[in-house]
């Protein structure tokens, strides 16, 4: 398997816990959005956070645009050109819109482009705009929410990972952070992204990725997934069955 | 009135001291969640940079701040490798790093007590005994000039937070580590670097205390006590509270003793402290309430 | 193996009852006072085990209440004649109550701020005695000797001290196995977590936190006696709280016999310091690269590392 990003069998836990993912494989190619879906406690988060460098993977290898990143620091694989976006949404509180877009744009060491970076965020976000001054904790959750998403277009990473998206938003802020998803894709932007909301999630997707109990069950074409009568039963709606 | 004003800027330049001297103590609990006990002793150990200084050279205490807050700020990289970079790793506080901060305050003092004993310094720059006037109120030379030079650092210290891009960073990690790290910022180095700048601090408070209070290796413990007691009146991290917080109270601590008793107005400190314990545990203007 | 659990323990409590008796031999002054010395120290961080071993709350000013307990005796008997043997147990409860007030307010915070609020409260009693003229100020209370030997007079101290030590023990080992001590260790892991289950985090907080000021007010009591004089720059000084700490952790912070082999790991390694060196300077610098040390190569302590290594002999497993 080769492409932009290459997970081989890669195995991960937390401090001196047992595994979570166990031998697990799977590639990322330019412009593909592949959504992994699961029970809870499969996997997902922890086979996100060993790709961001957030864990560090106890066995197998990470490799990306042909190099090895297992076992790199989050920031270094950041400046390589992933980008993450927790589940806990990662803005700074205390700092001002601006101040965030700047954190945003920490790793662009030409100024100039940087900065046309912020701006080109800031059209895609207008609201944003208005509210430079304005202490980022103190927005909306859907403000906050586009302050995140406007991390991608200030980085453009090559790849995103983005963990439960839709996570403890209200409906209408679904839409609209999916929506962000396919601009972000749009831009030629590589997707990995953990859903719980299986049927958004696939909708989004070129390929859905079934894990479960820190492995790979299958991975197959989004629609073919959500057409699939038995596989719809099986995986998204109704109980697994052993 | 002309006592109250002069009471009220004796206590204003005094202030400013303190301000510098908590603003180290802020800014690394802050980014690392470490209260360093070891603090004040390193406030004294640049204090004795300064009184080495001007011993050996007479070079006044004023122009030996550089040298001070070097040597503190080296001697704080070589502490925070050997010492504390294992803990500093996970952002939330731990009771053991304060003990580790502790233990090595002990160190510290023990080693200066070793090299030169517990006997009162204190440096004597020609100002030092000078004082101006401005109409009927008499300033002191020596506090006024500590107050305004450090006065000048925090101006300097907060523009580099707001304003800089390391300064930026600094602040978003204290605020958030992951998130810092993940736009890619060096979070490793800029703990090390911070506690570096907060040691420079340190030092460069101990330059300018050398010429306004007598000093000796025990008496970190009571500054301990007062600078603490300003972090967590101001708010666990917030320089800003900190820094009010210590204005405020070394003027009211100026007024306890000029119209009290000289003996009660370090207590002001600690009284604050438990005030403000009973009535908004969060500090003056918390972000973190631990 | 249980019965050597309890034989050992019960063998070196006789031991120590008879000790005393090398005095009929000799003037061994210097061995009842270090081994008296051990008993208080043991006192002492028994019961600062309680709220900071099992309690997770770190305190190091925890011997305001030694001060509290000593100057409370020492004035009655300075005043009153009535001798600290009989007050101790009174003392104690001035420290307990005190402890009460003081935890009502500090307790509210965790972490940091506590720690904090530990040390400003030393200062503060500190600086209180220190300018309090009813009992002396900075000069302190100067006690009347007793009126016994030079062979005899550290006994009645040694038998105080050895009750009290006995007691501490006994109340730690009790806390540790009891549904009070169960909750205490609980809310030391996650306070949230242990408030949904019910328990008034509150009360077994600061209870915790009397409790172990009890006997370190009674000790202060006896101390002051010891010593004859209570001065705030012997009972309210940080080396104390210090020594009570490291002591507590070397051993093995929350268990029970890990402060009784701490303390006298410490004790003994002091004399050994004092012994090759002397100065007083350099007791604050090895008690303070002990402490680095523990923690960062030891943070079980001793108990707590033989007991990771299954390698505790059971006599001192009483956990």
């Amino acid at each position: 398997m080769t492409g932009l990003l290459s997970i081989r069998n890669v195995t991960a836990g937390y401090g001196y816990g047992p595994d979570i993912v166990h031998d697990f494989s799977l590639s990322l190619n330019e412009s593909e959005v592949k959504c992994i879906i699961g029970p809870n406690g499969a996997g997902k988060s922890t086979l996100l956070k060993a790709v961001a460098g957030i864990l560090k993977p106890r066995s197998g290898d990470i490799f990306f645009e042909g190099e090895n990143i297992s076992g790199k620091e989050a920031y270094q694989i950041m400046r390589l050109g992933i980008c993450f976006l927790p589940q806990e949404r990662a803005i700074f509180p205390n700092l001002t819109v601006e101040e965030n877009l700047r954190m945003c744009a920490y790793s662009i060491k030409d100024k100039a482009l940087a900065t046309d970076r912020i701006e080109a965020a800031i059209g895609m976000f207008p609201v944003l705009g208005q509210r430079l001054k304005q202490i980022a904790g103190t927005m909306s959750g859907g403000q906050q929410q586009q302050l995140v998403y406007a991390r991608a277009f200030t980085i453009k990473p090559k790849i995103i990972l983005i963990d439960e998206p839709s996570l403890g938003l209200a409906p209408s802020l679904v839409e609209q952070t999916f929506n962000h998803i396919k601009q972000i894709a749009a831009s030629g932007i590589a997707v990995m992204l953990v859903e719980q909301n299986a049927i958004k999630g696939l909708q989004t997707s070129g390929y859905g990725v079934v894990m479960d109990l820190g492995r790979l069950v299958f991975e197959k074409p989004a629609n073919e997934v959500l057409q699939d009568q038995s596989l719809r039963d099986l995986y998204l709606g109704k109980a697994l069955k052993k | 009135m002309m006592e109250i004003l002069q009471v009220f800027i004796l206590g204003l330049c005094l202030g400013f001291v303190y301000a510098l001297m908590v603003s180290g103590l802020t800014l690394i609990f802050g980014v690392m969640r470490i209260v360093n006990l070891a603090h004040p002793i390193l406030i004294i150990s640049g204090a004795f940079v300064s009184y080495w200084l001007f011993i050996k050279f007479g070079m006044d205490p004023i122009l030996s701040v550089p040298a001070a807050a070097l040597t503190v700020a080296l001697l704080g990289v070589l502490l925070y490798k050997l010492i504390f970079e294992k803990n500093a790793a996970q952002q939330t506080y731990s009771e053991m790093t304060v003990l580790l901060t502790f233990g090595t305050a002990m160190v510290i003092d023990g080693l200066l007590a070793f090299l030169f004993h517990n006997t009162q310094r204190i440096t004597s720059p020609g100002y030092a005994t000078d004082a101006i006037f401005i109409g009927e109120i008499f300033i002191p030379l020596a506090q006024l000039y500590s107050g305004i030079v450090s006065l000048t650092i925090i101006v300097v210290l907060a523009v580099f937070l707001k304003y800089s891009e390391f300064g930026i960073a600094i602040r978003a990690t204290s605020q958030n580590r992951t998130s810092a790290e993940l736009v890619g910022v060096n979070v490793k180095f800029v703990c090390l670097v911070s506690f570096a700048i907060g040691c420079a601090l340190a030092g460069s408070a101990g330059a300018l205390v050398s010429f306004v209070f007598s000093f000796f290796p025990s008496r970190h413990w009571e500054w301990i006590a007062i600078l603490m007691s300003l972090v967590v009146l101001g708010g666990m991290g917030s320089l800003t509270g900190a820094v009010i917080g210590a204005l405020v109270l070394s003027v009211v601590s100026s007024f306890v003793g000029a119209f009290y008793s000289p003996a009660w107005s370090t207590m002001v400190f600690f009284l604050a402290l438990f005030l403000i314990l009973i009535i908004r545990p969060r500090g003056l203007f918390g972000i973190k309430a631990d | 193996m249980q019965n050597s659990k309890k034989i050992i323990p019960v063998l070196i409590l006789i031991g120590l009852i008879c000790l005393p008796i090398v005095q009929f031999f000799g003037n061994y002054n210097y061995v009842i006072h270090m081994v008296l010395f051990c008993f208080l120290y043991i006192t002492m961080s028994s019961s600062w085990n309680i709220i900071g071993g099992y309690g997770g709350f770190i305190s190091i000013g925890h011997n305001v209440f030694f001060g509290i307990g000593a100057y409370f005796s020492g004035f009655i008997y300075a005043r009153y004649g009535i001798s600290p043997f009989y007050t101790a147990v009174f003392a104690g409860l001035i420290a307990t109550v005190f402890g009460f007030g003081v935890g009502f307010i500090t307790l509210r915070v965790k972490g940091p701020s506590f720690i904090i609020s530990s040390i400003a409260l030393l200062m503060i009693l500190r600086t209180l005695f220190d300018r309090w003229e009813l009992v002396g100020g900075a000069h302190g209370i100067t006690l009347p000797h007793n009126n016994l030997s030079v062979e005899w007079s550290k006994i009645p101290h040694y038998y105080a001290l050895l009750v009290l030590m006995v007691l501490s023990i006994v109340l730690s080992w009790y806390v540790r196995h009891s549904k009070f001590g169960l909750a205490l260790r609980s809310i030391s892991h996650d306070e949230i977590k242990s408030e949904v289950t019910g328990i008034n985090i509150k009360i077994i907080k600061v209870t915790a936190y009397a409790i172990s000021a009890y006997m370190i007010g009674a000790a202060g009591a006896i101390w002051g006696d010891y010593l004859t004089y209570v001065r705030p720059n012997i009972f309210f000084i940080i080396l104390i709280a210090a020594n009570m700490v490291l002591m507590c952790i070397l051993g093995g912070k929350g268990t029970v016999t890990g402060p009784i082999i701490g303390t006298i790991v410490i004790i003994f390694f002091n004399e050994f310091i004092l012994a090759n060196f002397g100065a007083s300077e350099l007791n604050i610098f090895f008690t303070g690269l002990l402490m680095i040390l523990t923690l960062l190569y030891f943070p079980d302590g001793i108990i707590g590392s033989l007991r990771k290594r299954k390698l505790l002999p059971g006599f001192l497993d009483w956990d």
